[in-house]
């Protein structure tokens, strides 16, 4: 699945900035922690991974949801790209 | 106040658009009772795995957050009767409990025949979190749409200090008596590992401390808590994939020995502290902490409209609120 540069970050960047952040100008930096700035909660993880595993018709595992994977935008991206690559 | 002409969202909640039509923008994106009834099945499967996996790998199949309140006492009478499990019931007195709460919740776990403990936490603790969030919220943004920040300091102290003694006793799953309207579906049975659980404690845990300072530590996991366990417990809330019908729950407890406390709502039938969090949080953030539950329930059929408008308004008893304005001195 061939995936244009950048277009997974924004995306993900949409999905939670309309849904957690309430506005499209809202501001939300790459590397911002969505736990540590208190942007999500524990539903809006659940949230998050059933948002990429339909977007992306990928299946993420639990030890597989972690801040490392799925904590900013930056870790989003390399992660959905190394599911997508078969890694 | 205008509300949505489907379901009871009001104009000016968070997040929501509405048409030209008066329709909420979670009313369009609803895909209809049917699908709603599809995922309840395919989650109900999911749990009925769930439990296949770790039965009998402990004293206790699951340890049930019991608030005494009407949906805690409908899980609990479905995880009994419906599954068979071995329960472990915890209540955490938050010092608000009424009375008679008291009388129902030893009349339901004896009637089920369940173990049953109490958590009661130092009230001068509990009474500094309590003022504090009654006027700020220290918790993400999106927590308010769900409840007031009295209710999530509240549910942060029941979800830690639950897993704390899950863990301790090596019980798989924490069950808790969220209603459909309180959390999706989708997000009802939900499994994370040490680190992204120990992410979200500190998202807890780190506010509360500021306000309340280190002996709030003893009311989350230490480090030894992660170490032991090779699994933490999966949360799951059961009535987000069952029928939800509030006249079928009240006469199904009634036969456990449950009845309705004097100066409680009907959204929260075991907390007495709950007016003051609505009355704060209507009066900062314009809208009723639980149009959001009460706006899914009318949409997913659980309740009409006119039902759905009755629960709304809030009942603004001078006496009471005075009462508790003074338990936690407070103007």
């Amino acid at each position: 699945m061939k995936i244009p540069q950048g277009s997974i970050k924004s995306r993900m960047k949409d999905f939670i900035v309309r849904t957690y952040l309430g506005r499209k100008d809202a501001p939300l930096g790459d590397g911002d922690s969505f736990l540590g700035e208190g942007i999500i909660d524990s539903i809006g993880v659940i949230e998050l991974v059933a948002f990429i595993q339909e977007t992306y018709n990928i299946k993420i595992a639990v030890p597989e949801i972690i801040p490392a994977n799925l904590d900013t935008l930056d870790n989003l991206e390399r992660f959905i790209i190394r599911k997508l690559s078969g890694l | 106040m205008k509300l949505c002409k489907n379901c009871v969202l009001p104009v000016g909640f968070p997040h929501i658009t509405f048409d030209e039509e008066g329709v909420c923008s979670l009313c369009r994106a609803y895909k209809g009772r049917s699908a709603a009834l599809g995922l309840r099945k395919e989650y109900t499967k999911r749990f009925e795995r769930l439990l296949k996996e770790s039965a009998g790998k402990s004293a206790y199949d699951v340890l049930m957050c019991y608030s005494g309140g009407k949906d805690s006492t409908y899980t609990l009478d479905i995880l009994r009767k419906k599954y068979g499990l071995s329960v472990l019931a915890f209540t955490f007195d938050n010092g608000f409990i009424p009375e008679r709460t008291y009388v129902n919740i030893r009349n339901v776990v004896e009637a089920l025949g369940v173990d049953h403990v109490f958590f009661k936490p130092d009230f001068n603790i509990v009474k500094r979190l309590f003022t504090h969030t009654l006027r700020h919220c220290p918790y993400p943004a999106k927590t308010l749409e769900r409840a007031s920040a009295v209710c999530t300091t509240c549910m942060g102290l029941v979800k830690y200090t639950a897993l704390k003694t899950a863990v301790e006793k090596e019980i798989p799953l924490i069950a808790f008596g969220w209603s459909p309207g309180q959390a999706p579906v989708t997000s009802s049975i939900i499994r994370l590992g040490p680190e992204m659980v120990s992410a979200m404690e500190l998202a807890i845990k780190a506010p509360m401390k500021k306000i309340a300072g280190g002996p709030v530590d003893r009311f989350f996991l230490e480090k030894r808590h992660y170490a032991a366990a090779a699994t933490l417990p999966a949360f799951v809330h059961p009535l987000a994939f069952t029928e939800y019908d509030e006249k079928k729950i009240l006469a199904c407890i009634k036969r456990l020995g449950w009845k309705l406390p004097k100066d409680v709502e009907m959204n929260a039938t075991n907390c007495l502290l709950n007016p003051l969090g609505d009355e704060e949080h209507i009066k900062r953030y314009g809208f009723h902490p639980y149009a959001l539950e009460i706006a899914a329930f009318v949409r997913e059929g659980c309740m009409t409209r006119p039902e759905g408008i009755r629960h709304l308004p809030f009942r603004k008893d001078r006496r009471l609120l005075a009462s508790l304005r003074k338990r936690l001195g407070v103007s």
